[in-house]
């Protein structure tokens, strides 16, 4: 029989049918969480249809209409309140732009993808401060809201209203809430604490 | 002790090493009822992640609202009551939200969702474009969205309560709260006729009786070995406390000694 020191024999084995144990448990519980990431580009238009749905359009769908100039706060159930048009699309601004004096450094290939809200639109704006909004003169001559100093824009990658798609972009874009603050909350952090436990 | 170590035949090796062999003997023998335990059971613990059916049925219900009741909002803006005008706002905002989540799941799960409202959604929409602007418009607005988000507060609490899937019980839990909220914003224009409402269908009978709990052989099986492996454990130290003072009497004796008492 070959001597092995005596505490080391059980310990050894105890230790062994502990990670036994702990590995059945655990693949057990990993399993549950892991799904086929699959079909990630699926792409839903949802607006193209057989049946024309007035559905609100995007900024690149029906970039003339005047409620596209039109600021309002959303009071989403997850987000908080959120400033959008007047057709419930989110309304976003830049880190990179700067507010005092307001400027805009987002131009070119930025602008087409951001597209600046224009000024001018005629329609009263709804549960915002009327003394936050103001208007600047961008380099391609422009005439773009403001709020808070914080130059307005649309996100050409929103789909329907209250679409966030462009949040968090290049770590600049958010969308932006009534007071001028970016909203850096996601709906899976709003969700996490939804009961505030 | 003395019988247990003639049984195994042993009795006339060096105590020493029998002391050693015997913990050794019963943790092994542990340890392979544990192994024994779990190897049938190993296979069961694996649980199937595809989306079920109801999981599926859910997306597709939730997608078919946004589908209907942006537009429905989007009028409500147009033809509703001040009111109403601001509840169709908060719908229209809501059901974005919701949609954007929805489509993000259904992409994810590998589930696709219509691109269309269904038949009835569509002859709801087709009442709300023939009513005229005002109170008949708020009418019509305020029972077909009621009656319709009742239905899916249904679907989305039975849902919630029994998804096998995180991710479909995380999106049932953002679904029916914004579910609730509408409803009560629907009741809040103060349209809404309750008695034309389904009467809900819940049994009056009895209280459900509950399931017995539903452990497979594989939960009893590490159960089993966690006791094992404790009771093991502990009966291992003992004796190894007991042990210690045992040789330490035997030290002082000579091994003849001890070797004698068997025959005694």
């Amino acid at each position: 029989m070959i001597r092995i020191p005596r505490p080391v024999v059980p310990a050894a084995v105890c230790l062994t049918a502990l990670a036994l144990l702990t590995a059945c448990t655990a693949g057990a519980a990993t399993t549950s969480g892991g799904y086929g990431a699959g079909g990630a580009g699926m792409q839903m238009p949802g607006m193209q249809a057989p049946m024309t749905l007035p559905m609100p359009q995007s900024i690149t769908g029906d970039p003339n209409n005047p409620a596209k100039s039109q600021l309002r706060a959303a009071k989403t159930f997850d987000l908080g309140l959120l400033l959008v048009d007047g057709t419930g699309y989110t309304i976003y601004r830049y880190d990179r732009d700067s507010t005092n004096p307001s400027r805009s450094n987002c131009n070119g290939a930025c602008a087409a993808k951001w597209i600046p809200v224009k000024a001018g639109g005629n329609l009263a704006p709804i549960d915002v401060d009327q003394s936050l909004i103001g208007q600047i003169t961008r380099a391609d001559g422009i005439q773009q809201l403001t709020l808070a100093g914080w130059p307005l824009y649309h996100y050409t990658g929103d789909s329907e209203p209250a679409d966030t798609s462009g949040q968090g972009l290049d770590e600049a874009w958010y969308p932006i809430a009534p007071d001028g603050k970016k909203i850096t909350m996601t709906q899976d952090q709003w969700r996490e604490n939804a009961f505030g436990l | 002790m003395l019988s247990a170590s003639e049984l195994t035949g042993l009795e006339f090796d060096p105590p020493s090493v029998l002391d050693r062999s015997r913990p050794l003997v019963r943790i092994l023998f542990v340890v392979l009822t544990v192994l024994a335990l779990l190897a049938p059971g190993s296979a069961s613990t694996a649980q199937t992640t595809a989306v079920s059916d109801t999981d599926a049925v859910l997306l597709t219900k939730v997608r078919q609202a946004g589908l209907w009741e942006m537009p429905s909002g989007m009028m409500a803006m147009e033809k509703g009551s001040p009111l109403v005008q601001k509840v169709g706002f908060a719908i229209m905002m809501d059901h974005g939200r919701l949609d954007v989540a929805t489509r993000a799941l259904s992409a994810k799960l590998n589930s696709p969702v219509p691109d269309q409202p269904s038949e009835e959604q569509r002859g709801w929409l087709a009442e709300q474009v023939a009513a005229a602007p005002g109170p008949a418009f708020d009418r019509v607005f305020a029972n077909r969205l009621r009656a319709a988000h009742g239905a899916v507060f249904a679907v989305l609490a039975q849902l919630r309560a029994g998804t096998r899937n995180d991710e479909v019980r995380a999106f049932a839990t953002v679904g029916n709260q914004a579910v609730m909220r509408h409803m009560t914003m629907l009741e809040s224009t103060g349209m809404v006729d309750y008695t034309a409402l389904p009467t809900p269908a819940v049994s009056t009978t009895a209280a459900p009786v509950g399931e017995p709990l539903g452990l497979d052989t594989s939960q009893i099986a590490v159960v089993g070995a966690l006791f094992l492996l404790v009771g093991g454990g502990l009966f291992y130290v003992l004796r190894q406390i007991k042990g210690n003072r045992g040789r330490a009497r035997a030290t002082a004796r000579p091994a003849t000694a001890r070797t004698g008492g068997s025959h005694g």
